[in-house]
């Protein structure tokens, strides 16, 4: 079973990576960018019927630090 | 004598002028702790000096926090014990939610390594009790101290004057321009509600030797003992 974990800032909080990397490939042409943002992906294999909680526990203990960020889980086989 | 525990993770890198800190004084006896065993007794003041523990893996502190020690750091300061985080020791504490509030990355994504200025605010804790409205020149080290939070808990920690130190020029403005990594309300140290708890990302135990440029960090390394 895997499940797909994004990690990603909470919206208004400065997310300097991504204004970089934005003004980057807008230097490089790129002008149709509107907004870029950056996550951290998080792939976990775990044993077959792991419920979903589970994964939201390991979010919420270590994955994710609720100040500043939140997080998505999707199921993806 | 009092005594002071310095915190050893694998990857800190800040012990020896921590622990020489309290060592060059009569009146301290300071020694490290090692992050896999349970927290000694006894002591007056636990330090999380700083470093890059665990390699900053996920985000700086938040591996550190699980260690075996911490445990007994939070017990501790839950009874009123006196804990101090230096830079990746201020990470951990808001990890660990001892302290509110996160560090982020530094605005412009630099690593600053610099003199800053930072301006004792009105804070009742034993840390900077009586230290109100000085202003010292203090080393930073950090490419993760962008102190956030949501206004929420901004406002509280302004309400009950939690704030310790605020980045500031040499006259003591808290401006836009003295804030070296974009740190909201140009936040460069907190304590909790209790004051029990201090956390700071300059490095006042780098500028406590006249060979290294000052001692003016001495104030927020032993204020604490006039207020125990």
């Amino acid at each position: 079973m895997l499940y797909e974990v994004r990690v990603y800032l909470k919206s208004g909080l400065l997310d300097p990576q991504a204004s970089v990397i934005e003004s980057s490939l807008k230097r490089l042409g790129f002008e149709e960018i509107k907004q870029l943002k950056t996550q951290k992906v998080f792939l976990i294999q775990v044993e077959e019927e792991t419920p979903i909680e589970r994964i939201e526990e390991m979010c919420k203990q270590l994955l994710a630090n609720p100040v500043m960020e939140l997080y998505q889980i999707h199921k993806v086989e | 004598m009092k005594r002071v525990g310095v915190v050893l993770f694998p990857g800190t890198n800040c012990e020896v002028e921590t622990l020489r800190a309290y060592q060059i004084q009569d009146r301290f006896n300071a020694e490290l702790i090692w992050h896999n065993e349970p927290l000694p007794k006894g002591f007056d003041l636990i330090i999380l000096p700083g470093g890059w523990s665990y390699g900053d893996t996920l985000r700086a502190g938040a591996i550190a926090r699980f260690s075996r020690v911490m445990e007994g750091v939070v017990e501790f300061s839950k009874q009123g014990g006196l804990v101090l985080g230096i830079c990746n020791g201020f990470q951990i504490l808001t990890e660990a939610g001892l302290l509110p509030g996160a560090l982020a990355r530094n605005s412009k994504l630099r690593f600053r390594c610099e003199t800053v200025f930072c301006k004792v605010e009105h804070c009742n804790s034993p840390f900077v009790r009586s230290l109100q409205g000085k202003i010292y020149p203090l080393p930073i080290a950090h490419g993760e101290g962008r102190f956030v939070a949501d206004d929420k808990t901004l406002e509280r920690l302004e309400a009950n004057g939690q704030i310790a130190l605020r980045y500031c020029n040499n006259r003591g403005m808290a401006t836009p321009e003295s804030n070296p990594n974009g740190s909201l309300r140009n936040i460069a140290g907190i304590v909790n509600r209790e004051g029990n708890v201090f956390g700071l990302m300059p490095h006042p135990e780098r500028r406590n030797d006249p060979l290294v440029g000052g001692t003016e960090g001495a104030d927020l390394l032993y204020n604490w003992v006039m207020h125990l």
